[in-house]
Parts: structure tokens; sequence; C-alpha cells
């Protein structure tokens, strides 16, 4: 992380091969041919094994049964040739571009010799920390070319991989695994050329101070005030700035009606209208003989089937267990009782009945409501009960709505009664 | 180096001098300023991945009949943006890889911007010169978060739905302009047709574009200002100590770029995100149980599962539960930590410009401070997914959620307690260290500024 920690000091800036014999320059050479050739096979086996197993795979998805023996017998058809012919081009560049690296990476490391400190703040200066004692920077640089080019034939290799796949029409694991791969070499090549191939230094330099000299700043306000008594003298021009101001916030805001309010129309609403059927989603009658005391079933005014504010819970207790207030009394026909499934908390529906307990209860946050007293909340963060429907059955034995919801459901507003 | 091209532009624009200031630019070299630049990368990343799903997203709630090649929601009516949704994952080459990149591309977004919020906040590099970047950081969070909000809103399944109908609730419930704020923003009484394609439009037009901007300010204020630096020999207020932009900085900062974007694609590819298929078209009578919203806003969800339900009227006008958790506090939340600069002045009564960090023991209550509103929210997390834990480990939610009331109050200040001390016992073992490398920078210093 900190290579000025291992010293502050300057130490002599020897590059590693100035002292170099041919000989042991023509070694090194020649180990880097065989990391090179080492490299190459894993590469082009690397290469040869994901073509093996793409090809395999796109073959048991296109290739009649019939036509699977000519798999075995080798190169066959025009696009098989294509892909090896491509394999080998790619491992062509690959050699090509990490003879091109070493050059490059030999020409970049010779830097020029740091000169006498003269000017503390220019790059020729920085503390040069690149010689730790005990490192060896030949050997430091051959490790990272040979990471760099290993890493790029990973990234020429999961190239193929991607367009094949792709244009193969592959899954998605090849894809994402295939693109991750490619992105990884690009990014581990760079990161290592940057770490092990080029001269790390670290630089000092002083910082401004964080504010304005005083000069500077009496300058610019002079200059500002000198433009404001321009401006203020003509009296006319701000008065027109101002209202042109206000105007221009006055319609921003009035475009802001496009947008849609006044809302409380539209929030305080019962919903239901004395007289309408409760009907059930597939629109049949909800009649007295429905529903079992116990059960649950979701319901909506016969006008507005399956919409999110109409939706209502109709239930059935036992009616000698109702504990409704007084004057919801007569709400309840035959121990049928009618709540917005729209939750009071946050608006979301009330979709689960525990039977033995007589709680709805809402999935988002958990919220129960007794349905037995006018569903107040019992548990969890709601306040506010569910609003009731008051019931009635008609001469046919139909459910019908006595009024609307007795409050407006949904969760709670600002205004709401 | 001197090319045509470098020849042609500068004879034209004068750059020379510039670009030879921005080459030798110097950056730290501590691997905690990349935090940044991970969620700064992570952005580009969202912006080409978005590019190309906006290709294919449709933002309509048109009601249309589904005949793709999912063959499980065959003849389902859905709208036509979910159908597009579920065209992008089943019928698009490398569609459900971008797609799913660009959902962890999110995560790792607003992960790496905490990230590195964090690290500012316990070095203390918001104090002076660095508060007006502090308070552009957290403006970056809260948009990062609304429009992580926006992009999960505007897929038309049913989890989508839900979180968008808790939104809207949220809102509706501010005092006295709640309601007029949600017709506003949602276009009338959720569901409406006309949300999908506002937060369509806040998703990928106006947010980002403020994001960028804000980014620009951002990047452009810690050029001109020169990072800090963490403690160390020469490392001092008026010295900075780094490697230059290049060629360095550059291959290990495009190389991280790299590397992140490989984790992306590498988890696009292979961990499955947001499957939108499986929870189905949104459907505003379906229930979806065991549902939360993603990881970034699960502290506010925490906070609405704990807060007691109590109403109450202000003459006439209700105030309703939602309001103090899904509003008051995330707003209260961000306004402590947008003045926090100015409010840790007053503790430690420290006004001059600092561009040296200090360690996190350094100032034991800021860091004990910090350590108890991460331990606030990791209960507030687990809170907002307290219906699954209590499922998991068979406790009985109720009891549960008691337990976690007392622990969202109880765990912070036990960690608070025990950060403060650790600080302080740390501060004093090092503190012979500490001045011995305040002096010696004191010396260095005066041998190496001009007087």
């Amino acid at each position: 992380m900190n290579e000025e920690d291992k010293g502050g000091r300057s130490a002599p800036n020897d590059r590693e091969d100035a002292g170099k014999t041919p000989e042991e320059r023509a070694k090194s050479e020649a180990r880097g041919v065989s990391w090179l050739l080492l490299g190459g096979v894993i590469g082009w086996r690397a290469i040869t094994s994901v073509v093996n197993f793409l090809r395999r795979s796109n073959k048991r998805k296109v290739v009649p049964a019939a036509e699977t023996t000519r798999e075995a017998s080798g190169l066959e058809s025009p696009a098989e040739k294509l892909l090896v012919g491509g394999a080998e081009a790619g491992w062509k560049a690959v050699q090509l571009s990490a003879r091109a690296i070493s050059k490059v990476m030999e020409e970049h490391t010779r830097g020029k010799p740091p000169g006498e400190i003269s000017d503390l703040f220019d790059r020729e200066n920085d503390t040069n920390l690149d010689e730790e004692e005990g490192v060896n920077v030949p050997r430091r640089e051959r490790r990272g070319t040979f990471l760099v080019i290993c890493a790029m034939v990973v990234m020429f290799a999961a190239a193929i991989g991607f367009m094949f796949t792709y244009w193969t029409g592959g899954n998605n694991l090849l894809l994402g695994g295939s693109l991750a791969l490619f992105l990884a070499g690009i990014g581990c090549a760079m990161v290592f050329w940057g770490q092990l191939l080029t001269v790390r230094r670290q630089a000092v330099a002083p910082r401004e101070p964080s504010s304005s000299s005083p000069s500077e700043r009496a300058a610019a306000t002079r200059a500002f005030e000198a433009g404001v008594q321009d401006v203020r003298r003509r009296r006319l021009l701000r008065w027109m700035g101002g209202f042109g101001a206000a105007f221009a916030a006055a319609i921003v805001v009035s475009l802001m009606k496009s947008l849609g309010f006044p809302p409380s129309a539209a929030l305080d609403t019962r919903v239901w209208i004395r007289g309408q059927r409760l009907v059930s989603l597939d629109k049949t009658p909800v009649s007295v003989n429905s529903l079992q005391p116990g059960s649950m079933m979701l319901v909506f005014p016969e006008n507005a089937v399956g919409s999110e504010k109409t939706q209502t819970v109709l239930v059935r207790v036992r009616e000698e267990l109702l504990r409704l207030p007084q004057e919801r009394k007569d709400w309840a026909p035959q121990g049928y009782l009618a709540y917005s499934r729209v939750c009071t908390h946050a608006g979301c529906a009330v979709g689960m009945y525990e039977t033995t307990t007589h709680l709805l209860m809402c999935p988002c946050h958990q919220s129960t409501f007794d349905v037995l007293d006018g569903a107040q909340p019992t548990g969890g963060p709601a306040a506010r009960a569910l609003p009731q429907l008051p019931l009635y059955v008609d001469g046919a034995g139909v459910l019908r709505a006595a009024g609307g919801f007795s409050e407006p459901p949904g969760p709670g507003f600002w205004g709401m009664p | 180096m001197s090319g045509f091209p470098a020849r042609f532009v500068d004879s034209r624009l004068r750059l020379a001098r510039i670009t030879r200031r921005a080459l030798n630019h110097i950056f730290p070299d501590h691997w905690s300023f990349m935090l940044g630049e991970v969620a700064l990368y992570s952005f580009v990343i969202l912006v080409e991945t978005g590019i190309f799903l906006a290709m294919f997203y449709k933002d309509s709630t048109v009601q249309v009949i589904y005949r793709g090649s999912y063959h499980a929601l065959d003849g389902v009516k859905m709208s036509a943006a979910y159908r597009s949704m579920l065209h992008i994952s089943f019928d698009v080459p490398a569609g459900l890889l971008i797609r799913q990149m660009h959902h962890w591309a999110c995560d790792i977004f607003i992960g790496a911007i905490i990230a590195h919020q964090a690290r500012i906040f316990f070095t203390g590099a918001y104090r002076k010169p660095r508060e007006l970047n502090w308070i552009v950081g957290v403006t970056l969070l809260l948009l990062a978060l609304a429009n992580g909000y926006f992009g999960y809103s505007v897929g038309g399944d049913l989890l989508s739905g839900a979180g968008m109908r808790i939104g809207y609730a949220i809102m509706l419930s501010v005092p006295v302009i709640g309601p007029w704020l949600t017709f506003i923003t949602f276009g009338g009484t959720v569901p409406v047709t006309a949300t999908i394609p506002r937060f369509y439009a806040l998703h990928i037009f106006v947010v980002p574009a403020l994001i960028s901007l804000l980014i620009g300010a951002h990047l452009w204020m810690i050029w001109w200002q020169l990072h800090t630096n963490y403690p160390g020999p020469k490392r001092t207020d008026k010295l900075i100590v780094g490697s230059r932009l290049w060629p360095s900085y550059t291959l290990k900062s495009l190389g991280l770029f790299f590397l992140l974007f490989a984790v992306v694609a590498m988890l696009g590819g292979l961990v499955q995100i947001d499957p939108v298929w499986v929870y189905g078209p949104y459907n505003p009578v379906a229930i979806l149980p065991g549902a939360q919203p993603d990881w970034y806003l699960g502290w506010v969800e925490g906070a609405m599962r704990l807060f007691p339900g109590v109403n109450f009227r202000i003459g006439g006008y209700l105030v309703p539960e939602l309001f103090w958790p899904g509003f008051f506090f995330p707003v209260m939340t961000f306004a402590v930590l947008y003045c926090w600069p100015f409010i840790e002045k007053l503790i430690s009564l420290d006004f001059r410009p600092r561009n040296v960090l200090r360690w996190p023991y350094q100032q034991p209550f800021t860091t004990a401070l910090g350590c108890a509103v991460a331990a606030m929210m990791v209960v507030l997390e687990f809170a907002g997914g307290d219906d699954v834990v209590a499922l998991a480990s068979h406790a009985r939610l109720a009891a549960f959620r008691e337990l976690l009331r007392v622990l969202v109050f109880v765990v912070p200040v036990l960690t608070g307690i025990v950060a403060y001390l650790v600080c302080v016992w740390w501060r004093r073992r090092r503190a012979s260290d500490d001045a011995a490398l305040r002096a010696g920078n004191e010396a260095v210093e005066e041998l190496t500024l001009p007087q």
C-alpha cells in the first residue's frame, strides 16, 4: 500500500539491466521464450477446450440425431473450419501482441535517470522508492510480463467464447461467465502492468491554501460590485428582472396542475353505493349461502370488479361471537361482515384470514385486524380499523351494500375525515 | 507523444500546460480511496447497461395478453411494461445478462457510496475545506436511493407494484402537502396508468442527469482541492504524497474499472437477481407474503414495521402512523447527514482547514456515534425482514418484533459505548507514536516548503 514507509531515504537508482552482459541478456530472453511457450500451451488448451465444450453443447441443440455420426469424423462443416481457423488466428494475435508487449515494456522501463533535486514539484524528482533492497527488479518485470500475457490470453479466449456463445444463442451463464473473464483479463492485465511493469514512484507536492488571498478576494468583490452599480442605476431593468422571475415561478407552479391535483375528491370516497350487489372475482353475485362460518372471500361492487380501491373482504362468523359497536349492530346480517381489503397502514391488500382467531392479516407489515369488533387493529403497525361496509340481504337472498364504507378506504392522509 | 492529433488539438485549444498539470496530478495510494471510484464506475456500468435496456423496455400499463417464450405465463393478462421485462429476460439475446448486470450494478453502486461515505465519516475527511463535497456526496446518495426505487418500481411485476403502493402511502401521509405532493408525483390514486411513465422518465433521464452533474461537481472539487492523506511521514496539511496520475494511477484505476465490470458481469451471468417472472404481473388484489424492498431501503421498511400504531389529529387533521417511520425518520436521517460537518465543528471546536485524515480512534465521540448509527441501521434492516427471520427461526413474529423494538435502541447504545472505550484505549496506546509523527512532520514542513 504504502511504499513511502519502506524508506523515506533515497537509495541509488540503478536500472535493472544497466550492468548486464550479453550472455545474461540472452539467457533471460531464452527464459522469456520458454515462459511464452508455456503460456501459449495453456492458452491453446483453454481455447480448444472452450471451443470443444461449446461445439458439443451447440451440437445437441441444432443437429438432428441422424447427423451426429459426422461429429466424430473431425472437421467437416465449413463452420467448424472457420471456427478452428479463427482460433488459430486468435493465437497468432496473442503471439504478436505478446511480442509487442515485451518490446514496449523494454522501451518503457528504460526511463530517464533522475536528475538533481532542483524543482520539488515536477515528476523528475519524485522520490523513487522502486529500489527496495532485496527486491530483484528484473525478476519482478519478468513475472509481470508473464502475468500480463496470461491475462491477455484469458481475455482473447473469453472474447472468442463470448462471441461463439452469443452467435449460437447461448445461455445466460456462459454469456456472463465469458464476459466476466474477458473483462477480468483486461483489468488484470492493466493492474499487473501498472503494479509490476512501471516504475513505482511516490511524489510529494505542496498544497495550495484552501482560500483565496485577501487581495484576490477584494479584487473579485470590486469587479462584482462595479457591475452591481451599473445594474442598480437602471431601476426599470431591475424591476423587470424581478417580475420576470416571479412570473417564471408562477408559470412553473401552474404547470403542476397538469401533473394532477387537487386530490381531495379522489381520496375522500366511500366507494360503495347503497343497493349494489356483492359479486365475486368471476362476477357471480354472493348469496347468504355462499360462505360457511369461519371462511372468507374477495368481493367487489358489481360495476368495479378487480379494482384496487373497491376490493372488499367478506367473512362469515357465528353471530353470537360478534362484538360490533351498538350503531353497527345491523351491519352484519347472518354473521356476514365486509371490510375494505386495503390496509389502513400502507395500502397493501389485507389478504390473509386466520379462522381460529378471527384475525385479518396484511402480508406487507403484518398488521392484524379483529373482524369481530369492526376490524380494530390488534397488532402490527396499523393504527386505524379497516373501514366496514354495512350489508343487508335482499328478497332473493343476495347480499347488498347498505351504504358506503364507514371511512374512506386506504392509508391515512391529512384531511381524512 | 507529439503526434499529429495532439499537435492538431493543441494548436487550437492550447492544452499543453493543463495536460501536463493533469498528468502530474497526485493521488494518494491507500486502497480506501478506491471506494468512491467503485461507485463512479458502477454508475458508468449502470448507464451502459441501462441504454441497452431502454431499447427494449416499454413504459406502458396498457393491458396485453402475453404470448412469448416463457410458457408459464402464456395467455396471462399483464401490462405492456411487464411484457417487455419478460421479453428482455427471455427473448432478447443477452437481455437477461444485461438486465441482471444492471440490477447488480445498482446494488454495488449504492453499497459503494455507503462504504465510501463511511470511510469519509470515520476518517474525518468531511472537515474544512471539504464540507461542500460532503453535501454533494449526501445528495448523490439520496439520488441513488431514489433512482433505485424508481428503477424497481417500473418493472410492472407484483413486487414492484407493492413497493409503489407503499411509497405512495408514505408520501400521502405527509401532513398538509402530502396529498398534493402525491398526486403531482404519482398522477392520481395508485394504481394509475400515469405512474410508470413518470417514474421511467425520472429513472432514465432526470435523476441520472442530476447524478452526472453532481458527480462532475464532486470530482471537480476534489481535483481542485487535492485529496486528503492518511497520517504518515511527510503527510501534512501543506504537503500531499501519492502517485502521479500518469501512468501508475491511470492503469490502476482503469484496471479497477474492468475488474469491477467483470464482477458485475459474473454476478449478472451467474447469480439470479429480481426474477420478475416468478412474482407474476402486478395485480391489485394479489398478495405476496414475505416481500421486502431492496436492501438499501430495508431500514425504512424496518422502521415502518417497528413503529407502534399511533396516529393523532391536529385541529381535526390526521397525522397517520406511517408518517413518522416512513417519512420523518428518513428525512431527519438525511438532515443530520447534511449538517454533520457543521454539527461536528460544535463538538470538536476545530475550525481550521484539515488535509490530513485522522484515524477513527483520534475522535472517539464521532466514531462511537457513527458505529451506533450503523448498528441501528443493521437492526432496522433485520426488522425489515422480520417476518422472514421469524419464519426461518420458528419464532413468534409478535414476540420477535417486541424484542427488536428493544434492540433497536439497546444495540446502538452498547455499540457506541464499546466503540468509545476502544477508541480511548487505542488513542492512549498510540499517543507517543502520534506525537513523534507530528513533530517529525513539522520538521519536514519547515525544511521543504518555501517560507
